[in-house]
């Protein structure tokens, strides 16, 4: 298994208008197994469940 | 539309193809390998599946829009991302290179993929393109039984041509072309070589640069 890393933030953005984004974690372990990234630009939420981050533009979330 | 639903419900015919197409599965992986930068590790497969091709590769990140794809992925070692090719989840000019291997197919844009691909490389970067060739033996008899298989019954093929014209027109350069595969799957016995160009072997792998 390997779940999310922090320096994944290096490279992260948001999918739909490329800002940055903040890191909040709500379970972490060594790595981050659940959280959220917020765009600081448009204001969507990215939730990481399972130590994955989910990236898809909103409108294609399951 | 996403193309997840067979992937998602199907993992382990994706799986058993892998098993079954073993030479087949390393002539793809070794013509990859050799089109591969020697020494970044700064790099990211786009489609990365069931994490079948970056594994093996060393690639540490992969982006798939399939979840039960990503879990087999995640277990292989990779660190996943739910995302797609037209979106991608990335700031600008962050990465040595990008993968997408047999990919293309499924991407519902494929000019956006392209364009997506360009905006996160580094200037100098590289894209590396796997794919069975439209007009090719293999290209052939998939576009003939599509509809028998689950997952090529939602894909769509593209010459070489068409790749290379999409990948012009957002910037890409310096092109290079390798090819495998000179049989049909059914009668591959072991691994093929690996040839210089395109137009003969069925899956093409192309190198490209912004």
């Amino acid at each position: 298994m390997n779940v999310m890393k922090r320096e994944l933030m290096e490279i992260l953005a948001c999918p739909v208008c490329k800002g940055d984004l903040e890191l909040e974690v709500t379970i972490e372990g060594d790595e981050i197994e659940a959280g959220y990234l917020r765009c600081l630009v448009c204001g969507i939420t990215y939730p990481i469940e399972d130590g994955i981050p989910n990236m898809l533009p909103p409108e294609l979330r399951a | 539309m996403v193309k997840t639903k067979p992937f998602d419900e199907n993992a382990s015919r994706y799986e058993d193809w892998f098993e079954r197409n073993t030479f087949a599965f390393k002539s793809e992986l070794q013509a990859i390998r050799e089109q591969m930068p020697e020494k970044s590790n700064n790099g990211i497969e786009i489609g990365v599946g069931s994490g079948r091709f970056a594994a093996p590769l060393g690639i540490k990140i992969g982006i798939d829009p399939s979840k039960t794809m990503r879990e087999i992925a995640q277990k292989r070692g990779i660190e996943v991302i739910a995302g797609i090719a037209e979106s991608l989840p990335f700031g600008d000019s962050q990465l040595d290179f990008a993968l997408m291997i047999t990919t293309l197919c499924f991407v519902d844009d494929i000019a956006a993929s392209f364009q997506e691909a360009y905006r996160v490389l580094k200037p100098g970067g590289i894209l590396i393109i796997g794919f069975i060739e439209r007009e090719s033996p293999i290209g052939r008899l998939y576009q003939q039984h599509k509809n028998e298989s689950l997952f090529y019954q939602i894909a769509t093929f593209y010459t070489v041509d068409e790749v290379v014209s999409n990948l012009k027109k957002v910037g890409f350069k310096h092109f290079n072309f390798t090819q495998t595969l000179f049989h049909n799957l059914a009668e591959i016995r072991d691994i093929e070589p690996i040839r210089v160009g395109y137009g003969e072997g069925s899956f093409v792998v192309i190198r490209a640069i912004k």
